[in-house]
């Protein structure tokens, strides 16, 4: 067979699975469905179940699912969404779609509402599964609990019914943020070093910064997610442990990498930046200031409590947070990113250079 | 230009036809700009491409498992007669009373084109006859049935094709006198618990072709077992054994089910097997 005819093969199956799932799925809805309406749809979920598993416990992140069983693990977790009254009527899904004209979608649209409807259901049930296998998990979900009543997020997210809700006044009939996404924002703005409380301000900001899901997100998911950053972090970026003697003549080199990775990167932005208005040279000075410090803190280790905010602060003594968040922190992040990627760079290269 | 949604992209990836061109350029824009929405419709497209995979993947064993039956049929082959010449250790010489292992071989049912072998041996020495099916089909927990035409027996083995019954209830001289058999081999696989054993639901059933779904509905006095008959690729079942605590019991479909006594259902762990 050729790859071209295997290639249209797929579409054609492609295109056969997804044949009918409409009007099986309104039958299932509202209870006129036969037995191969339901096993179908039983199937449709199974598949979507397992490959989101499957994908979890291939990569690095869901190390504890790895050796379960997958197929009786996706199972157990579609299992609620088939669940009956004494009338037979499917409750769950019922009550998922009751918003929902079916009539209005296409088959296309209802199998990307099953697949968002089944892989929370499996995020859902996973969060169960870790909080009973991984007693560090409790740690880390103490830790939140403490974070969510420091000062910076006092007013700004509470915990209640599982859940951390940053703006209570809002009843949606939204989701909640599927892990991935919430993971792909968090992780791509955090740092080896960053500490829950950090963690969770990025949380906040990013539950805040959209309108698609709910204001509000599961506390557990976060935990397990924070988990997994962990293993990724410690993976990537070893510890490394040398006498104390080391240490001091590498804090120097750092010293010396860190300020002409600061005058580099100075030097490379800061006349566009003033060009375009962004920022004038004091700003930029206070910001580059910053970055110093923060960047330093991140490889030493030291200051870790303090988020990118609380050192700001210290040049600009009036700063409040929302003036932060709105004028301040994307170039600051930036600035951090360059300096902090730049002396890695070098790092790298002097390493080599002495290597060969 | 406002950002697009995941649903958006997800239908990009997926179902990018559904879209207008307008639509699509617009999404293909923010994609190439935006790290962020890429690494999620790259999440899409690695979900989508992994979905498919299994499926082709059930798809290619659903084909392979139709080529091996649910019933095997097996020819009788000769019992090989040792040498009539005996080993003597000198220095140890063994009485020959204890030498004799009390085992004797009475039957070898053999399908070469199924990879599955029959043996029936005869414990004297327990008086006991010992029945094992060794088949590349046969997993470790499978129940099997053995049908010997023209006798009207039908022996269920234990888990892994194993079986031990009583001299007193099949004699050798019976066996001998056996000149086929026939193994049907489960189908459909699953496991009750004691939480799913007394409420409606669906349990998961394995087969050689996947899963398959097979609902549990509760009746007064009886628990209905409804396989999943439905699907294209579903095989054809006839009767379901259900084994609690090493017990088994056979029960036959009828209007696409099967109705076994609450009693021996309830607050138990049990493993059902369908053929066909």
């Amino acid at each position: 067979m050729s790859i071209l005819f295997i290639a249209f093969q797929s579409e054609i199956n492609k295109e056969l699975r997804l044949m009918g799932i409409k009007r099986t799925l309104q039958r299932c809805v509202n209870n006129s469905y036969n037995r191969s309406d339901v096993n179908n749809l039983i199937s449709h979920c199974f598949n979507v179940a397992i490959t989101s598993l499957r994908i979890k416990s291939g990569s690095f992140k869901s190390f504890m699912i790895r050796d379960e069983n997958l197929e009786d693990l996706a199972w157990d977790f579609i299992a609620d969404l088939f669940q009956k009254n004494e009338g037979g009527e499917l409750v769950v899904l019922a009550e998922y779609f009751k918003y929902c004209d079916l009539e209005l979608l296409s088959d296309e649209d209802i199998q990307i509402e099953l697949r968002r409807l089944v892989c929370s259901k499996v995020e859902d049930n996973i969060f169960r599964f870790y909080g009973e296998r991984d007693p560090s998990l409790k740690k880390i979900i103490r830790n939140i609990k403490l974070a969510v009543k420091v000062q910076e997020c006092e007013n700004r997210v509470c915990y209640q019914d599982g859940f951390l809700i940053v703006d209570k006044s809002v009843q949606t009939d939204l989701e909640i943020m599927p892990a991935e996404f919430m993971q792909v924002r968090l992780c791509s703005s955090l740092s080896e070093n960053s500490m829950i409380p950090d963690i969770l301000i990025k949380v906040i900001d990013i539950l805040n910064d959209q309108d698609e899901y709910e204001k509000r997100f599961s506390l557990v998911g976060l935990a397990r997610m924070i988990s997994e950053t962990y293993v990724l972090i410690q993976s990537s970026y070893p510890i490394k442990t040398g006498p104390n003697v080391y240490s001091e003549m590498l804090r120097k080199e750092l010293d010396d990498f860190l300020e002409k990775s600061v005058n580099k990167v100075k030097d490379n932005i800061a006349k566009q930046y003033i060009e375009k208005g962004k920022a004038d040279r004091r700003e930029l000075d206070i910001y580059f200031k910053t970055a110093k410090e923060i960047v330093k803190s991140n490889f030493e280790g030291t200051s870790v409590c303090r988020s990118q905010f609380d050192q700001l602060k210290e040049h600009y003594h009036q700063l409040e947070y929302e003036q932060f968040r709105e004028n301040h922190r994307s170039i600051l992040e930036y600035v951090v990113k360059l300096v902090r990627n730049d002396m890695l760079n070098s790092f790298k290269k002097d390493w080599v250079h002495i290597q060969q | 230009m406002k950002k697009p949604t995941e649903k958006q992209i997800e239908a990009f990836v997926r179902h990018p036809e559904q879209l207008t061109e307008s639509e699509a350029s617009r999404i293909k824009k923010h994609l190439k700009s935006d790290e962020e929405l890429r690494l999620i419709a790259e999440w899409f497209s690695h979900f989508y491409e992994k979905m498919d995979e299994y499926i082709s993947n059930t798809k290619k064993a659903a084909l392979e498992k139709r080529r091996i039956p649910s019933e095997i049929d097996l020819k009788p082959i000769p019992n090989v007669k040792k040498n009539g010449r005996r080993v003597f250790v000198l220095a140890a010489q063994t009485e020959t009373t204890e030498l004799s292992s009390g085992i004797e071989q009475i039957r070898t049912f053999a399908s070469k084109k199924y990879g599955t072998l029959v043996r029936i041996l005869n414990l004297q020495s327990r008086n006991k006859i010992k029945i094992d099916v060794i088949s590349d089909h046969l997993g470790e927990d499978d129940i099997v049935i053995l049908t010997i035409p023209g006798q009207d027996l039908n022996l269920v083995t234990g888990p892994g094709g194993r079986l031990e019954v009583s001299s007193d209830e099949l004699s050798a001289k019976d066996v001998q006198t056996w000149e086929t058999c026939k193994l049907n081999l489960p189908v459909l696989k699953s496991k009750v618990n004691r939480k799913s054993s007394k409420r409606d639901g669906y349990l998961m059933a394995q087969s050689g072709a996947g899963v398959k779904s097979v609902e549990l509905k509760q009746g007064s006095d009886h628990v209905y077992i409804y396989p999943d008959q439905t699907s294209p690729d579903s095989e054809p079942v006839c009767m379901v054994l259900a084994e609690a605590d090493k017990i088994p019991s056979l029960w036959l479909l009828k209007d696409g089910r099967v109705s076994v006594p609450k009693e021996k259902f309830q607050n138990r762990k049990i493993s059902l097997f369908f053929y066909n």
